[in-house]
Parts: structure tokens; C-alpha cells; sequence
């Protein structure tokens, strides 16, 4: 039995499950030499531990603490309006359906990225050039209450903007927004997708809610409705 | 506001559970003690370690929509020190040559007295003499506490290469305090 010297040194961390610490305390028990190589381990684990203890046990410099706590940057979020000015300003003929990815990024004169659609079917169009939720989307808007598990949309909360308008923060599966009710349909207020801009390995799958959030936020001075407003709400067909 | 304070953007209250309830900002600060640590043994010297934690952190809130709800907070951060420390600082410090003189010692923790001193010496300058790949698998691993996996992710590499890097790092290390002690 033999046991590699990367797989000794997991089990000296204690990083191993029960099957492979038992193969490797075998092989302890019949080579005393592995024993002597784990024990030089743990001495030198000690060591680097207690050298690096004090810096851990240190007060935080307050700099660093008051850096945490800065002012975010402002958050990256798609300005349907912006976006329906800037076609108007170009006077380009409302796109009859929105398609995906590429093709929606090259029709909107901003270039953002609509990127994913959150089921198989388009839950996104235009109509008379506004952009408003269908399929999957429409019909989730609709009838779901907030915080259910839904599939492929989730309805995080319901809120009225400024204007009186339902509105509500939906997120599907790479991409988050605030639909309105308008006229009647359910109009794409704000949406973001998911992936971000910056460089690096460190970057991970988006968080595109957090900063859709904020602009619901912003846009609810009330807050978020209570569950009994929201079902009557949904009773009274949001208007 | 009660359903959202201005300093709890409901990233992760949202979405998840345990760990994840807390807000970013508590996250990061309940980090900010263990970042120190492997920002000192990167640079090994505090007074850099901590321009090396602020550095983290700006980036950090920066590309916090970038952080998924639901993983682990603590993984995102020391990968984009280390990130920082790579690609950044450390690259700019051998353009600058100012790299810390290894004889010079470092000023990690703080010695009571000529003995600790000396210790602090020894495995400062011991890190010191490794390459940053072995390095930063030796720090990850023994100080840090990840196992292979996680540090694997940290760094970017696979796991059977991080396990490689560790143990020929540590058996340098080794080497270079037996024959320093």
C-alpha cells in the first residue's frame, strides 16, 4: 500500500473522510517513517500558525473598516427609458420581436446586453415601442405571489412607484428587472443581466438582483406591499 | 425603509441562508481579520499587507454584483487579493525595485522580545526564498486552513496542481528552518 506524500500531507491538515484516513493510518501503522513525515508537518503547521496568529488577532486599522463602508459605486442597471429615447433619437423602426442575445444587443443603440431568456419562449417584446413582458413572464407577473419558488421566474416583491403603478421585482435565471403595470400589460421598467465587466479569474456568475433592488428602492416610497396588499392587488387585476 | 436599508442591499438576505444572511458589507468585515493574515504573508510586511487589504476591498465593492448569492464569500475575496497581489502590486514592485530587502526582515506581528524577534526573522525571510506559486499554496493550506479544492479555486488551478505546488512549498520550507534553526 502505498500512500503519495500530497495525500499524507491532507491527512496532517485532517482534510481527509474516514475511508481514505483509515487507508492512511494504515499505512502509518506499518511505516513508521510516514509517522515521523506527518509529525514534521503538524511542528511546521505550528509554526507558520503561531507566526501568523498575532496578525489575525490584531485590531482592524479603522482605514480599512471605514473602506468596507464607502459609498458603492453607482449601480449598472439598464435605463429602459434611455433605451427607448436613444432608439427614438435614431429613429429606427421598433424591432417587431425581440430576439436574443447578439441580435438584441446590436438592435439597442446603447449595446446592452439583454443576453439570456429566462425560459424557452421569449418573455420579452415590444409592442408600439414599449417593451413589455410576455409568455412566461406576463403570466408570472400576473398571477404569482412574491417569494414562491417559481420556475423560470421568481417574483421577489410588489411595490407602487411614484405614480401609483404596480410594480413588480422579478428575477429569472441569468437576469433580474421591475415590471410595471401599465395600460393593462406588464411594461419592462428595469432589467439587468447577470455577468459583470471586469476582468479577472475572481469573477463569478452576477448578482444582477442587488442592484435592481436599489432601484426599486428608489422607486417605492412606500416599500414593498405587505402579502394581504399584494393578493388584493393581484385580485383587483393591478390596477 | 423597512423592507431594505440603505446599508443592507438585500443581495443575499434574498437568496440565502446561514452565512449568507449576512450583509455584504458584515461579510466582508467579520473577513477583514483573516485577509490581514494572508495579506502579510503575501507581502510580508503589515504596513503593505494593509494597502493590499484596502486595495481588496475598493475592488471588492466594486465587482460585488459579481459575487454570486450563495457562494462563498470568503473564496471571492482572497481570490481577488490574490488576484491583486499577482497581477498588481507585486508586478509593480519589481518594476519599481523596491522589493523588501530579504535580509532586512519583516515587521509582521509584534516582537516582545529578541527571541521572538529572531523567530519572526526566520520564517519571514524562509517564505521569502519560496517561489509565489508554492508560496501562496504553503499560506492557502497551512495558515489559511483550505483544503486543496478551495485553494485550488482560490488560485485558478487544478486541485491535483495545488496539491503538487503545497508539499513541494512546505518541504522548502522545512528545509530552509532546519537549517536556519
Amino acid at each position: 500500500m502505498t500512500i503519495d506524500r500530497e495525500t499524507l500531507a491532507a491527512y496532517a491538515e485532517g482534510h481527509l473522510d474516514a475511508h481514505d484516513r483509515q487507508r492512511v493510518e494504515d499505512a502509518i501503522a506499518a511505516d513508521p517513517a510516514l509517522a515521523d513525515e506527518v509529525a514534521a508537518h503538524q511542528a511546521l503547521r505550528a509554526r507558520l500558525q503561531a507566526h501568523f496568529a498575532p496578525v489575525a488577532q490584531a485590531p482592524v486599522p479603522d482605514r480599512l473598516i471605514a473602506a468596507v463602508h464607502a459609498a458603492p459605486p453607482p449601480a449598472d442597471v439598464i435605463d429602459f427609458d434611455a433605451v427607448r429615447r436613444a432608439k427614438a433619437q435614431k429613429a429606427r423602426p421598433a424591432l417587431p420581436r425581440w430576439a436574443v442575445g447578439g441580435a438584441v444587443a446590436a438592435s439597442l443603440a446603447l449595446g446592452l446586453v439583454l443576453g439570456t431568456q429566462m425560459g424557452g419562449d421569449s418573455t420579452i417584446g415590444t409592442r408600439d415601442g414599449k417593451v413589455l413582458a410576455q409568455g412566461a413572464l406576463d403570466t408570472a407577473l400576473t398571477t404569482e405571489l412574491s417569494g414562491k419558488a417559481q420556475q423560470p421566474v421568481r417574483i421577489l416583491l410588489s411595490m407602487r412607484d411614484t405614480g401609483g403603478r404596480y410594480c413588480r421585482v422579478f428575477e429569472g435565471a441569468e437576469m433580474a428587472g421591475i415590471a410595471c403595470r401599465q395600460d393593462g400589460r406588464w411594461r419592462i421598467d428595469q432589467l439587468q443581466s447577470e455577468g459583470g465587466h471586469e476582468q479577472g479569474e475572481y469573477r463569478q456568475a452576477g448578482s444582477a438582483i442587488g442592484d435592481i433592488m436599489a432601484v426599486a428602492q428608489a422607486m417605492a416610497p412606500d416599500g414593498a406591499l405587505t402579502a394581504q396588499a399584494e393578493a388584493d392587488a393581484r385580485a383587483s387585476g393591478w390596477k | 425603509m423597512q423592507w431594505m436599508k440603505r446599508s443592507s442591499r438585500p443581495v443575499a438576505s434574498l437568496k440565502g441562508t446561514g452565512f449568507l444572511d449576512m450583509n455584504f458589507e458584515d461579510g466582508v468585515v467579520a473577513l477583514l481579520p483573516r485577509l490581514r493574515r494572508f495579506a502579510a504573508g503575501l507581502s510580508r510586511n503589515l504596513s503593505e499587507a494593509d494597502d493590499l487589504c484596502q486595495m481588496t476591498i475598493e475592488r471588492a465593492l466594486k465587482a460585488r454584483h459579481q459575487w454570486a448569492a450563495g457562494t462563498r464569500l470568503d473564496s471571492w475575496m482572497y481570490r481577488i487579493m490574490r488576484n491583486l497581489w499577482i497581477d498588481d502590486v507585486r508586478a509593480n514592485k519589481r518594476r519599481q525595485q523596491t522589493f523588501i530587502e530579504e535580509e532586512a526582515g519583516v515587521d509582521v506581528g509584534a516582537p516582545a522580545d529578541q527571541e521572538a524577534r529572531t523567530e519572526l526573522g526566520f520564517v519571514d525571510r524562509a517564505l521569502a526564498k519560496l517561489p509565489d506559486e508554492q508560496r501562496e499554496a504553503v499560506l492557502l493550506v497551512m495558515v489559511e486552513g483550505y483544503g486543496y479544492q478551495e485553494a485550488a479555486d482560490i488560485i485558478g488551478c487544478p486541485a491535483g496542481t495545488l496539491s503538487s505546488r503545497f508539499v513541494r512549498g512546505r518541504d522548502a520550507l522545512h528545509r530552509l528552518l532546519e537549517g536556519e534553526a
